[in-house]
């Protein structure tokens, strides 16, 4: 593994290799890094709901994280709320509005973190939302610290050796926990590293909006997404660095499918 | 007018559902009615104190009471605090088959009812606080006793609604158990006049 | 008028109700508890959604979702469940989200976590204190307007025996005038449309519509809390006009230092009575024109003292005032302890009147 080198300026410089996006964006500048996984994510999210012709109602729910800024250029009806609440404000949206399409975006640390028991506790009673969950394993937006889902060796800022599981314990596999209570009807976890990922990641997305619709109960996708930038790893080793490492101890596949 | 009942015993003998149907008598009397309840930790045996007011104006009394006008002793156990607040010339009924001891206070109107032996000879011992009740009302006429029947019928919980008919007896049974005529308080011959003036 | 006999706690519930309130979160916690048992039954009944919250924090939050589409929606604790609801209180102070609380505390001692909170950035919470039940069922629905009119959350600050005296009362609906649209409320309707809207306390808005940003954002609402520090003060005086010494209390204590001063009126005592009730706003200038020319003020709070720091701010003359007060707990810790008691507090303002003469 090559790990990027501080002590100089980079060879190359970044270049634009695509641009298309979701017209759900109300703008495609941005402020993600190079090589992040989430705003990947973001746009499979809305074109599941407008393929599924449920923008019109939908509101979403976001927490804090490097896909917070997101809220100012996602079109969709929003409450920013608190680290790790977001399935907590959703449940309350969505009571009081049950023909709207509900969503929340939260990180790892956003939700397997702070929000561990709101996660949980929303799923076991479930609340008919659709959570994502975009899974780096690494807080990205402060820098690159170590997170419940980090993986046993990963290197952070808080981790620097890698962590160690008698120091930092280990890591939680959120959608198996969330896959195991009664109250949750979809829970699937898939990847944007690769465009076959990608496309299996929408289709998941779109399978829990729908089931969400039909009022199936909770629903749940995680989403790997890179971090090169608190990974430390190059931009264009994101991907491998994920399949190599994340992939292996969250395999993508469809954890739950009550239907 | 302002009418201070306190009501107090030991857990388990039915102060609090004793007030509360005096409560809901008086307020389907059109009455206005506080009632503050001070309770133990226990389900029984401990500290039971209730509090009843009942007015023909809004209430102006505290929620923790000082001065009553009116008790209805069911125990000796935790009734120093409502005799201590007892007002001259209180009307003040003991449940005789449980209460030890005397009270130690001059100018009180005092009534004993042997309410448990009455219930007891009943078959339904629970119901001694009806009994009580029944008594007290009777005397003071504070509201009528149909009134007095319908709230306890009200305020029985539904998994209780198989002693009714023992409860509407020993509320009888108590009202027979004093000889005086019934007194209404709002036709100003009750004896509680004396107290509140 | 018909009056029913209802516990302070389904009285309030209903009021909320009666307000338009249809969601309600709660954790069962003494003396909040029955707060949340009436409203788990009444609003289902009323087209209205009341959740059993697994935590203080998860039902606030709830709450806020709830205000966020709109609706008007409460939760409520005491003490130590309100301590973990601090930061979503301040996170609606500063995203603008209306939110009734329901603070059925225990006892006085949560005065300052109240009035000053233990949240984030620069907010306040309009906090009203009842002296009785007929008054909480008042103001609960005065709270649901302020709440709307200021886009805040604001708080009531009842108590142990408001929670459990059952009183007659009839819950009538209140006029308190009328209210901005809830244009802010979020119905997903604009999604996809361009125009689309975002509730943060950090106020970016959207790209097509941007929004203040924190700085300007957070300096009007820092000014919108100051209009209401001037606009929203609510107090009782009584017998102020030729007091010698007035005695400031709030809540249901200060119905019975109520009771007391007017007892000591009879006895022919110039002494008189004030109770603010807001907490926040505390009325500063009222007190300060009560107590301009009197001798003593004393403060009757059950707490270590917390209010007379307030009464000190609006004191002209520090040295005027004086605690009377001070922690009275039952051992259990759940309720009010012996100082409540009209007879205490006699004593204690006697005592003061008995050392003045010497």
């Amino acid at each position: 593994m090559n790990y990027i080198a501080t002590n100089a300026p980079p060879a190359e410089k970044s270049k634009l290799v695509a641009n298309s996006h979701s017209p759900l964006l109300q703008t495609t500048e941005h402020h993600f890094c190079a090589g992040c996984g989430e705003p990947v994510g973001i746009r499979i999210l809305l074109e599941a709901l407008s393929e599924l012709s449920l923008v019109d109602g939908s509101i979403g729910v976001v927490g804090h994280g490097c896909y917070g800024g997101a809220v100012t250029t996602i079109d969709v009806d929003i409450l920013q709320c608190l680290h790790g609440r977001a399935p907590s404000c959703a449940t309350g949206i969505k009571r009081m509005r049950p023909e709207s399409t509900v969503f929340t975006i939260q990180g790892d640390g956003d939700m397997v973190n702070e929000g561990l028991q709101e996660v949980l506790h929303t799923a076991a009673r479930g609340e008919n939302i659709t959570c994502v969950l975009f899974n780096n394993g690494v807080f990205g937006d402060t820098g690159g610290q170590m997170t419940t889902t980090s993986v046993i060796g990963q290197r952070t800022k808080n981790s620097i050796n890698g962590r160690d599981p008698a120091a930092h314990g280990f890591p939680i596999h959120i959608s198996n926990l969330i896959a195991s209570l009664e109250g949750s009807a979809y829970v699937a976890r898939g990847a944007v590293h690769k465009a076959g990922a990608i496309a299996k990641t929408k289709r998941m997305l779109k399978r829990a909006l729908s089931l969400q619709q039909q009022g199936a109960g909770f629903t749940m996708v995680e989403i790997l997404t890179m971090c090169p930038t608190g990974w430390f790893v190059p931009v264009s080793e994101g991907g491998d660095y994920m399949a190599d490492s994340m992939e292996k101890i969250y395999p993508v596949t469809v954890l739950k499918n009550i239907a | 007018m302002e009418v201070e009942v306190m009501i107090s015993g030991i857990g388990g003998q039915g102060i609090q559902l004793v007030a509360k149907t005096l409560s809901v008598a008086a307020i389907s009397e059109a009455h206005h009615v506080q009632m503050s309840s001070e309770i133990g930790g226990e389900m029984r045996g401990g500290l039971s104190i209730s509090s009843v007011v009942i007015g023909d104006h809004p209430i102006k009394a505290l929620p923790i009471l000082d001065k009553t006008s009116s008790a209805l002793i069911f125990h000796h156990k935790f009734s120093e605090k409502v005799i201590g607040n007892l007002r001259p010339d209180a009307v003040v009924m003991l449940n005789d088959s449980v209460f030890e001891g005397e009270i130690q206070k001059e100018d009180l109107q005092i009534w004993r009812i042997a309410a448990t032996t009455i219930a007891e000879d009943m078959g339904h011992p629970m119901t001694a606080g009806f009994v009580m009740l029944g008594a007290f009302n009777k005397i003071t006429g504070l509201v009528s006793q149909n009134a007095l029947s319908d709230a306890m019928e009200k305020v029985i919980p539904p998994y209780r609604k198989q002693h009714i008919e023992a409860n509407l007896a020993a509320l009888r049974a108590g009202e027979d158990s004093v000889s005086s005529d019934y007194a209404s308080i709002w036709n100003h011959n009750s004896p509680l006049l004396k107290v509140i003036g | 008028m018909t009056l029913r006999l209802m516990e302070g706690t389904e009285a309030i519930a209903e009021a909320a109700i009666l307000s338009g309130c249809r969601f309600f979160t709660g954790y069962p916690m003494s003396s909040f508890t029955k707060l949340l048992e009436h409203f788990a039954q009444k609003l289902p009944e009323n087209n209205g959604v009341c959740i059993n919250a697994e935590s203080e924090i998860e039902g606030i939050n709830m709450t806020i979702g709830a205000a966020s589409t709109g609706a008007r929606a409460a939760t409520g604790s005491c003490g130590q469940g309100l301590a973990l609801m601090q930061e979503a209180i301040a996170e609606a102070a500063l995203n603008e989200t209306p939110l009734v609380i329901f603070n059925m505390a225990r006892n006085q001692q949560d005065y300052f976590q109240a009035t000053r909170g233990g949240g984030w950035g620069d907010y306040r919470t309009i906090t009203l204190a009842p002296k009785d039940v007929w008054e909480a069922v008042e103001h609960t629905q005065l709270l649901f307007h302020l709440a709307d009119l200021y886009r805040a959350p604001v708080l009531l600050y009842g108590d142990d025996l408001i929670a459990k005296t059952q009183v007659g009362v009839e819950i009538e609906a209140r006029e308190f005038g009328t209210l901005p649209d809830k244009n802010w409320a979020l119905d997903g309707k604009l999604s996809g449309t361009g125009k689309s809207r975002v509730t943060w306390t950090f106020a970016w808005g959207k790209h097509n519509t941007p929004g203040l940003r924190a700085d300007k954002h957070w300096r009007n609402i820092a000014a919108k809390f100051d209009a209401i520090n001037n606009i929203e003060a609510r107090w009782e005086q009584q017998y102020t006009d030729d007091a010698e010494i007035v005695v400031v209390a709030f809540g249901t204590v200060a119905k019975f230092v109520e009771s007391v001063v007017e007892e000591l009126r009879t006895k022919g005592h110039a002494i008189g009575f004030f109770r603010p009730i807001t907490l926040w706003p505390f009325p500063n200038d009222a007190l300060e024109q009560a107590t301009n020319s009197v001798r003593r003020v004393l403060v009757f709070e059950l707490n270590a003292g917390q209010m007379i720091d307030d009464v000190k701010l609006s004191v002209a003359d520090k040295t005027k005032v004086q605690g009377i007060g001070g922690v009275s707990v039952h051992d259990s810790g759940l309720s009010y302890g012996d100082l409540l008691s009209a007879q205490s507090i006699l004593t204690r303002i006697e005592e003061i009147i008995t050392g003045d003469k010497k």
